[in-house]
């Protein structure tokens, strides 16, 4: 639902519609009379039958508009008559008007010499996403340091949000000028500027443990929060800066938090070198018991609190830390200005130089952090400017956590939108371009009615509620593929020998006091090495960890070099690739072979996945006997076991029986109203149909005087969140409550129970 | 005058003689309805309406009588605008530029009227020594500058609220030296029920005050072409005729020339 405007007036029975379009037309953009538009997105299932297709799949919008050009323009004479650049359009009742379409025009044409009308035919402006790709996606698997930890997973919905940033769409801020640290956390923890890793990961149950939620904003725009595993202690992100900031810098973080006064997602700037102890300045932002956010600047081993103000709503924590006086200085901002400067009284422990080191962590799971970027401001000006682009920034697109976890990166290589695009039907979720033009995601748990309904629709609202229900998409077996990874992992005992994930097909030579880069591809497999690299021949560890052999001659001959001849250094580019950096300290050349000449630079991980096959469950009858079978391959995105199985009881549920599908719905206008919003209809005296439905279907269309809206339903069944919100606004807390209130509506057996969430709840709601 | 309509191009408009009373004036506005399976009704209505002139010449007339009609139909005089004179004697005004939409509504004559937003500017095309009355309500302070009058690149006259509190009525009165545009600028939030009335003659009113609604006098029309049936030609002089009724619609907005 899009926000109203101020004179919007959707209800009124006498309205005046209106509509303005502005179209490029190869002269730049101009504002055309218009005649009539219309504009529909439909939500087509992939690979999914009709009566589910409202669970998943994409939306292209496409529509068309009659306008009048003044000059009567043709392509032989008049003004500019270039189709495929953009073309807006915004409508409204009569008061403030809405985005409508952000497209972009096909063609242009006159259906008569005679006229001065032109139709222009619209389709949405996916020019961005259709461009090739310009970034193959990869993600890094945060593997933990030492063997027996597990490894956190991506969420699948990080591919959308980072195919996305590429072409231009982002729903956190893009990196700000003078940026040296950026970390989306929209779904993985790939750093955007700067690198970064995942330092610390405590034993969890299970690997899949993608602890991701959604933060809207007051545009209703959401972007994907991270706060890290439930239970126990919470991993760190270990990010290292682009350039060391010197003086001072802005430190920028968005956050949710469902909880009150609970612990702060954190982020805590490192003073000087690595592995040097000091009292860090932490960034935190927290909510607290009143609903406000705050944020907060502590330090790491002092308790005190250094600053601690009130964030404006809806708005990123912004930090400014500065020591250019020879004292650490906070400040925080309003909303266009800053707190007064509070300093740290100096205490001998606080460290105050260089920031070359940020460790991100969320203290808790109701608090997430997202969008955190640390930005180098060696001016007051610059941090004024800092703030200002961070808290002004507009999202253009708007993603939420898929609820997918996965640990091998899907191939790169296509057309970002034909990514998105298998993306959305491989996680059974929803991806489109909205009215103003953002890339919109939404997970399979929004698609079956996980939000609240934002409307109801009444009898008076409708028009016409035609139904139809039909045998033509019952299956009678589900089979759904997936791809689960074959994880290779080392025993956790001191002297395990990790696996061999690359190693040199080639002798490398190095010349003395030289440097050579390898690049170390590890093909499919994704892995986090093992380092250091140690000589083949170290008693204790060369056979187990990362090693390298050298000698004097390509043949292997010549005495052995010294253990610290050699240095290794290795880089993550990507999950399955390191740029591995050889120096030569010695004073002759070396030739990385062992004592037979055979190539010896060996890169081992204690974890390292590869893909694995195509794994395929059932339901339904069995294959010889199965009339109507289907098939759904969900590839190379669900990679667990429990999410595969969950998909596949979904889809079984959806297809076992005919459902009733509503379509062509005529009703009454409203032009806020977008494809994904969960609604509920009630009908009880033609139909009686009582119940959630999705808008999987929007066709707008107006004229002189006339605006109509037509939808597209897909019938919904109450979710556990209709029931947990009523029962919230009950005063239902307890069980002894819960079987109160059931007794006072009369519930005592299980069918009652089912009458009452499937009709009594649904009017509730 | 003799005529209820005068008729060409700005600067050289005449009166179009030989119309015949029941001059008719029709006006549509699009809209569309909906009526809900509950029984509710909708209405949605277009913002402007377009009004179309049927006129009725005189029978058995001279091809004298319909020269001028003739003469538009077949576009020889350019631009072409229609001044209503029943209508310029209510209120020359736009009809959305008489009263806003928004905002605490000020009572004119008994209707409650919202005011016109502020920097609202109007242009409407005079005659040159003909009067002209302009009246509107305001609630702002007394001796404050509520708006200013602009005739042609004549210097602009500010409009002053009168004393008094409440909502008092502002009058002014022009007479162009030749045919000109006058431009109304209302530069304060509380002003409304603008009206311009055209004097029957000399200073004489066809009232003493008061508001009418808006009634986009003169605008832009197109003529079309004259029919007619010949029913008598003599061995001297022209053929008398009738002809049909000539129908003249609205085009374009009114309020910038």
């Amino acid at each position: 639902m899009q926000p109203e405007p101020a004179t919007w007036g959707a209800g009124d029975p006498v309205t005046t519609p209106d509509a303005a379009l502005v179209v490029d037309l190869g002269d730049g953009p101009e504002a055309l009379e218009v005649v009539s538009w219309d504009y529909a997105r439909d939500l087509t299932g992939g690979s999914l039958p009709g009566q589910v297709r409202g669970a998943s799949g994409f939306a292209l919008g496409s529509g068309s508009a009659a306008v009048h050009v003044a000059d009567g323009r043709t392509p032989w004479a008049g003004g500019s008559t270039l189709p495929g650049r953009s073309c807006t359009i915004e409508a409204g009742h009569g008061g403030d008007r809405l985005p409508q379409a952000a497209a972009q025009v096909r063609s242009m044409s006159a259906g008569s010499a005679l006229s001065a009308e032109r139709t222009l035919s619209l389709e949405d402006d996916l020019r961005a996403l259709r461009s090739p790709a310009a970034q193959a996606v990869s993600g890094i698997i945060p593997l933990g340091w030492a063997a027996g930890t597990t490894p956190l997973s991506t969420d699948a919905a990080s591919v959308i949000a980072s195919v996305g940033a590429a072409a231009g769409f982002h729903a956190v801020p893009p990196p700000l000028s003078g940026c040296v640290l950026s970390l989306p956390l929209q779904g993985d923890y790939v750093a955007a500027v700067g690198s970064s890793q995942v330092v610390y990961n405590p034993p969890a149950s299970s690997p899949w443990h993608a602890a991701y939620g959604w933060a809207g904003d007051d545009k209703g725009a959401r972007r994907i929060a991270w706060s890290g595993p439930a239970g126990g202690s919470r991993p760190e992100i270990e990010c290292r800066t682009d350039s060391a900031a010197a003086t001072s810098v802005v430190v920028v973080m968005g956050h949710l938090s469902v909880a009150d006064g609970s612990w702060a997602a954190r982020v805590a700037c490192t003073m000087g070198e690595p592995g040097e102890l000091g009292d860090w300045p932490r960034v935190m932002a927290y909510r607290s018991v009143d609903g406000t956010v705050h944020a907060r600047v502590r330090t790491e081993f002092d308790a005190s609190t250094l600053i601690d103000s009130t964030t404006p709503a809806g708005k990123p924590v912004v930090v400014h830390l500065d020591w250019t006086s020879g004292q650490l200085r906070a400040r925080v901002s309003t909303g266009g200005a800053w707190t007064a400067w509070s300093a740290y009284s100096p205490a001998t422990l606080v460290k105050i130089g260089p920031v070359a080191r940020v460790f991100v962590r969320s203290e808790h799971e109701s608090v997430a952090t997202y969008g955190v970027q640390v930005i180098d401001t060696p001016t007051g000006a610059a941090a004024d400017a800092a703030r200002d682009a961070a808290e002004a920034w507009v999202s253009s697109a708007s993603i939420e956590p898929a609820r997918v976890p996965m640990v091998i990166p899907p191939a790169p290589g296509r057309a970002p939108w034909e990514t998105v695009q298998a993306a959305a039907a491989g996680t059974l979720g929803a991806a489109w371009i909205d009215e103003r033009g953002s890339l919109v995601y939404r997970s399979r748990d929004s698609l079956r009615g996980a939000d609240a309904p934002v409307q109801t629709l009444r009898v008076d609202g409708l028009a016409d509620l035609p139904w139809s229900v039909s045998t033509d998409d019952v299956a009678d077996r589900v089979q759904v593929s997936y791809a689960p990874p074959v994880w290779s992992t080392a025993s956790s005992s001191a002297d395990a020998e990790f696996h061999v994930v690359w190693e040199a097909t080639e002798p490398i030579r190095v010349p003395a006091g030289g440097t050579v880069e390898v690049l170390a591809d590890l093909g499919t497999t994704v892995g986090r090495g093992a380092f250091p690299f140690l000589p083949a021949w170290d008693a204790l560890m060369g056979w187990s960890w990362s090693s390298w052999a050298a000698a004097p001659s390509p043949g292997g001959g010549g005495t052995q070099p010294p253990d610290t001849a050699i240095q290794v250094t290795a880089v993550q580019r990507s999950a399955s690739s390191y740029t591995l950096t050889v120096r030569n300290t010695t004073a002759g050349v070396l030739y990385l072979v062992d004592g037979t000449g055979a190539p010896h630079l060996r890169l081992r991980s204690p974890y390292a996945a590869r893909p694995g096959q195509l794994v395929t469950i059932a339901s339904g009858l069995t294959e010889d006997v199965a009339v109507n079978a289907l098939d759904v391959d969900l590839g190379s995105y669900v990679q667990d076991d429990a999410t595969a199985q969950e998909m596949l009881a979904w889809i079984t549920g959806m297809v076992t029986a005919p459902l009733p599908v509503l379509e062509d719905v005529e009703v009454v206008p409203d032009l806020r109203r977008q494809l994904g919003d969960v609604v509920t209809v009630v009908d009880p005296d033609h139909t009686g149909v009582r119940s959630k439905a999705l808008i999987v279907g929007v066709r707008n269309a107006g004229r002189v005087g006339s605006l109509t809206q037509t939808l597209r339903l897909a019938v919904l069944d109450p979710t556990f969140n209709d029931l947990d919100r009523y029962l919230a606004a009950a005063g239902v807390v307890t069980f002894n409550d819960l079987d109160a209130h059931l007794d006072a509506v009369g519930v005592v057996t299980f069918d009652d129970l089912d009458a009452y969430l499937s009709t009594a709840l649904v009017e509730e709601i | 005058m003799s005529s209820a309509f005068m008729l060409g191009p700005l600067g050289a408009m005449v009166e179009v003689p030989g119309v015949q009373r029941g001059a008719a004036r029709a006006t549509t506005r699009a809209g569309s309805e909906l009526v809900t399976l509950g029984g509710v009704r909708y209405v949605q209505r277009a913002g402007r309406v377009q009004r179309a002139w049927t006129l009725q010449v005189s029978p058995w007339t001279t091809p004298e009588t319909v020269r001028w009609l003739q003469a538009a139909a077949q576009g020889l005089l350019g631009d072409l605008w229609l001044l209503d004179v029943a209508s310029a004697r209510a209120n020359m005004f736009p009809s959305w530029a008489t009263a806003g939409v928004t905002g605490t509504r000020i009572a004119v004559d008994g209707m409650p009227l919202a005011p016109v937003p502020a920097g609202q500017e109007v242009e409407i095309p005079l005659f040159g020594g003909v009067e002209y009355r302009l009246t509107g309500v305001t609630t702002a302070t007394a001796a404050a500058t509520i708006g200013s009058t602009e005739v042609g690149s004549d210097p602009s006259v500010p409009l002053l609220a009168p004393a008094g509190a409440g909502a008092r009525v502002f009058t002014e009165t022009l007479t162009p030296g030749a045919d000109d545009v006058l431009t109304v600028t209302i530069s304060s939030a509380q002003v409304t029920g603008l009206r311009l009335a055209q004097a029957v003659s000399g200073s004489t009113y066809a009232d003493a005050g008061g508001w009418l609604p808006g009634e986009d006098t003169p605008c832009r029309v197109v003529v079309d072409d004259v029919g007619r049936a010949l029913q008598s030609l003599l061995t001297t002089g022209h053929g008398r005729s009738d002809y049909d009724p000539i129908l003249l619609r609205e085009v374009g907005t009114t309020g910038a020339i």
